[in-house]
């Protein structure tokens, strides 16, 4: 192999094992997000058709979307997850296992007043309480909940 | 016309991205690295996301899917990774292994028929050649 091609072939190699750079991560964040919505699409039947409906736009604003991959707002992003019914979130390994073992609530139910004292960890760590309707709400610091609510919290 | 000399390269795969379920080849001809030499000649937000959808692609064990991938050309046995206006040719032979054979420039999405067909015999030729290529390596 020729000089030039040698160094080509070792530059080019040199640059797929380095660490990924900033235009690599965010990318590879849009590259996800296009994976998990055309997987779940698929798995569900949908149809870019059903999603240009679900946002209101045309299908030709849709088929733009889809030829190729815009630089997309994290607004967007859940526009078009919420639009199909995915649930999208944003995690990190070292977060994960860094709060793992810091998960700690405690509960002080007060019968005779039906108040119940939710310690600050609940809210940091993103726990959330089902109302009547099944919808999912954010603990307070200290809240009044139904002595119902809080059993089958608890169960 | 004397036979060309056909050879393949492997991309190597960052760790980063976890445990490798296909392996990416380029085409080496006559001692040329036709795919890798219009590769170094992008941007460098154009060469990051083509290094990050190729490392997807070795690395998803089924199909990762994007609007930037065409697993198959419809009408012939080849894709195309288009970040566009970039298009990088490639077809996946011998079990899990994907192989990039050929680069052009073009913004509009239609390619006239006779560029595919040329594409399709050269992967013709390649594939056999990619045959023994891993027959030579077992």
């Amino acid at each position: 192999m020729k000089k030039n091609s040698k160094n080509l072939l070792k530059e080019v190699n040199e640059y797929f094992l380095s660490p990924p750079s900033v235009d690599e991560k965010a990318w590879g964040i849009i590259h996800d997000f296009y994976h998990l919505i055309l997987t779940y699409m698929d798995d569900n039947g949908l149809t870019r058709a059903d999603l240009a409906r679900r946002l209101g736009k045309s299908r030709s604003a849709i088929s733009q979307m889809f030829n190729k991959t815009p630089n997309l707002t994290i607004k967007k992003m859940i526009e078009i997850s919420d639009a199909i019914g995915l649930e999208i979130n944003l995690t990190s390994k070292q977060v994960e296992l860094y709060h793992e073992p810091k998960i700690e609530y405690l509960f002080i139910p007060i019968p005779t007043q039906k108040i119940i004292t939710i310690e600050e960890p609940l809210r940091r760590n993103n726990l959330k309480y089902p109302d009547e309707r099944g919808s999912m709400h954010d603990f307070d610091f200290t809240m009044e909940l139904k002595l119902d609510t809080f059993e089958k919290f608890t169960q | 016309m004397t036979k060309p000399k056909i050879k393949f390269g492997q991309i190597p795969i960052p760790v980063e991205y976890g445990p490798q379920f296909h392996k990416i080849y380029h085409v080496i001809r006559n001692d040329r690295l036709i795919v890798l030499e219009k590769f170094r000649d992008l941007d460098d937000s154009t060469k990051a996301k083509i290094k990050n959808l190729i490392s997807n692609m070795a690395t998803i064990k089924n199909y990762y899917r994007s609007p930037d991938i065409i697993y198959s050309i419809h009408g012939y046995k080849y894709g195309e990774l288009r970040p566009l206006p970039h298009r990088f040719f490639f077809f996946r032979k011998c079990g899990n292994n994907y192989i990039f054979f050929a680069y052009t420039e073009k913004k509009k999405n239609s390619l006239p028929n006779r560029f595919y067909q040329d594409l399709d015999r050269k992967r013709i030729e390649y594939e056999e050649e990619f045959k023994k290529f891993i027959e030579r390596s077992k």
